[in-house]
């Protein structure tokens, strides 16, 4: 079985922005599609996910809708804004950066310096 | 997207959510989870448990969806401003000495201030009043006396030329008389060049000011009404415009009435009515040339000292063709038309103001130590505050805000009041002040009564705040509060009640100076006793140049004035009556020079001489010091 892991300061919110961008999703259904693209290796608290939902609501990076979900309940669907798009550009780049500067620095051997 | 999307997607992005719309949308993830417990095998009943679980209360998803999106510290500070109301409430003694106490202060404050406001920052109705300048000749060898400049029309048209005057207006006052009605009444009117609508700014209340087309034809004869006027003469009636007003025998129509804040002006006297200065014509028989007295309406980048240096220039000239109008040395100044009042007002106001801000600190004091006092009641429930969890912080916060609830509480009496307070220095002195200024509530004082509510609440409750919320160890440990927190606290209560002692005093003092200061100038000998006397102004009108030449000689003017003398003579009631030039003491007689025979000339002989009737003395009971009459 795979470790689980615990999200850093911020991860979340980039993290529900990604898997809104793949197509609209309903709230426990966004909490889902991440807990499958990260083959359930993440353990995701669902209190403070719905907070993190309701903040990039307000700040307008994701809209909410009402609809019909896949067994024919209301549901709210969340999809992205432009804001949101560039939102998520941004925070991407920001996060592969300091990826692979850790990485790279985690990576380092003695004889190298 | 279109104009209503855009607009209902900003309303969207303002407006929070609706709790019922967070309770579904949250029931509906409750939902969907359970069911997904239910297919990983879960009985329904463990599903619905674990969910409400792991989820929490729908009741209760409201307060995290605000808290989430920041709304928290609003909600809480309505929460307090609440509580505070109901404590309010509940203790209606304390709640009424505390508020009176700051209504009174914050009240005085803001009439004071909007008296400041209204007299000194903005007493003007005209458009860049602050551009508006009287130019005034100062004679150098008595600075203090600005000296009216006027200016005949070949100079007027000359000062209008300058490059640093935008726009120029010309006026002249003249008494005039009502006539063809039943009762002569004497009016103040005033011609005003005929660009006196865009340079004063001031719109109409009723129909139009007066514009270039008026002075058409060598003036129209149409007529703009001051608020006051058509108040008195007119009660006010609305269907005044293009009804005839009879001035000196001519008809006029009635064009306009101007708003009550245009009272133009108080260098010839508030006109009642306003004409076209072309009306006024020169006549060489009688001579008559009318003067234009001008205001000046500056360029906006250029300084009044700079515009000084290039109108200096052009008065200077004026001078050398008429040398007898100016003293020996002078200069001209540009003065911005509030100096005069500013003259006479800064001083008493800022005296009032230091006055009432006392008051407004003692009412703070005192309601310092009134919270203090109640604290020690509420000592039990703020303990049990912070035994729940309640930070020091929020403590001190839920404190300010009772406190901040009171201060406002008192500044909505105190403004209601300061709403007549505010008037009462204009009733009791009115000529103080310039005409014009109208006080009324706007939101500049307002904005200064809620930034005083708000300053003034925080000044009392932070010392009572700090000091009740402190985390010390007497609320939890009884036996250490005497060694503990007793004695500091009492320094500062006496601290306070010291303070708002020495205050107290110090504003009784000022304010017993201030009145016995005013005794002594009610007592002060005028030199003579106005007690049952009046003053009756005759003005004397001619329509024509045979009437003229009917009151040109002494003899027929001393005629007409000796038989109106007796016909008020004979009034029952009426003592004595005596005439004179002009005025009672102290603004009558004009200023000459007299030479002593046999002493040489020198530089003080210039005295004011009264031209008065025989029983003059004797009405005003005037005493002879030697001599006789």
């Amino acid at each position: 079985m795979t470790r689980q892991v615990e999200l850093p300061q911020g991860a979340l919110e980039l993290l529900i922005l990604k898997a809104v961008s793949l197509g609209p999703l309903h709230g426990y259904g966004i909490l889902l599609r991440i807990q499958q693209i990260s083959n359930q290796r993440l353990e995701i608290l669902q209190g403070s996910f719905y907070t993190a939902v309701y903040r990039l609501e307000r700040r307008g990076w994701i809209k909410g809708e009402w609809g019909e979900s896949e067994n024919n309940r209301r549901a709210r669907f969340y999809s992205l804004t432009a804001a949101g798009k560039r939102q998520l550009k941004q925070e991407t780049a920001r996060w592969t950066d300091m990826a692979s500067v850790v990485a790279g620095i985690l990576d380092a051997k003695g004889d190298e310096i | 997207m279109s104009v209503a999307g855009r607009i209902r997607r900003l309303w969207q992005s303002i407006v929070p959510r609706a709790s019922s719309d967070i309770e579904e949308e949250f029931r509906s993830n409750l939902e969907a989870y359970r069911e997904d417990l239910i297919r990983q095998g879960l009985t329904p009943e463990e599903a619905t448990r674990k969910a409400r679980i792991d989820l929490g209360q729908p009741a209760t998803q409201n307060e995290t969806y605000r808290d989430a999106i920041g709304l928290r510290l609003f909600d809480e500070l309505g929460g307090d401003i609440r509580y505070g109301l109901r404590a309010l409430r509940r203790n209606p003694g304390f709640a009424a000495v505390a508020v009176l106490s700051l209504a009174l202060g914050i009240g005085a404050t803001t009439a004071m201030f909007s008296l400041i406001y209204a007299v000194l920052l903005h007493p003007f109705p005209y458009a860049n009043a602050d551009r508006i300048m009287n130019p005034v000749v100062i004679d150098e060898e008595h600075p203090g006396e600005p000296v009216w400049f006027a200016t005949m029309k070949p100079q007027f048209d000359t000062l209008s030329r300058a490059k640093s005057i935008e726009s120029l207006l010309g006026f002249a006052g003249s008494n005039m008389e009502i006539t063809g009605g039943g009762i002569p009444e004497d009016v103040i009117g005033a011609y005003l060049t005929e660009n006196a609508n865009t340079f004063f700014g001031v719109h109409a209340l009723l129909g139009r000011g007066i514009q270039p087309s008026d002075a058409q034809g060598g003036g129209q004869p149409v007529v703009v009404l001051n608020y006051k006027f058509w108040q008195r003469h007119f009660h006010g009636d609305p269907h005044v415009i293009g009804r005839t007003l009879e001035l000196d025998h001519v008809p006029y129509t009635i064009i306009g009435v101007m708003p009550r804040s245009f009272a133009f002006n108080d260098t010839t006297g508030v006109g009642d009515v306003y004409l076209p200065r072309s009306l006024l014509h020169d006549s060489v028989n009688p001579p008559v040339t009318s003067p234009y007295i001008p205001w000046i309406k500056l360029k906006p980048p250029i300084s009044p000292a700079a515009a000084d240096a290039e109108l200096n220039a052009i008065v200077r000239q004026f001078a050398k063709e008429n040398p007898n109008h100016f003293p020996k040395k002078w200069h001209l100044q540009l003065q911005p038309i509030i100096v005069p009042f500013q003259q006479n007002t800064v001083r008493p106001l800022v005296l009032l103001l230091a006055g009432v801000l006392l008051l407004l600190i003692i009412g703070c004091a005192n309601c310092s130590i009134l919270l203090l006092a109640r604290g020690r009641a509420r000592q039990h429930e703020l303990a049990v505050r912070a035994a729940i969890g309640a930070s020091r912080w929020r403590i001190v916060r839920q404190l300010l805000v009772e406190a901040i609830v009171i201060s406002v509480t008192g500044a909505i009496l105190g403004v209601a009041a300061s709403y007549w307070l505010a008037e009462l220095p204009m009733q009791l002195s009115p000529s103080s002040f310039p005409n014009e200024s109208v006080i009324r509530m706007n939101l500049p004082i307002l904005a200064f009564s809620v930034a005083l509510a708000l300053l003034s609440g925080l000044l009392f409750g932070l010392v009572p705040a700090l000091r009740l919320s402190s985390p010390d160890l007497a609320r939890t440990l009884p036996s250490r509060q005497r060694g503990i927190s007793s004695k500091p606290a009492k320094h500062r209560w006496s601290a306070l009640i010291a303070a708002q002692v020495a205050l107290t005093l110090l504003l009784m003092a000022t304010a017993g100076t201030a009145i016995r200061s005013f005794l002594h100038l009610m007592q002060l000998p005028l030199g003579y006793n106005p007690d049952q006397a009046m003053q009756v102004g005759i003005v004397m009108h001619f329509r024509n140049l045979k009437e003229w030449d009917s009151i040109r000689s002494r003899e027929t003017r001393t005629a007409y004035i000796e038989e109106i003398r007796q016909k008020i003579a004979a009034v029952p009631g009426v003592r004595n009556v005596a005439v004179a030039i002009n005025a009672a003491p102290p603004y009558s007689g004009a200023d000459g020079a007299i030479e002593i025979s046999g002493v040489p000339w020198g530089e003080n002989q210039s005295v004011r001489i009264h031209s008065v009737s025989p029983d003059y003395f004797n009405t005003l009971r005037i005493p002879l010091l030697r001599g006789r009459i």
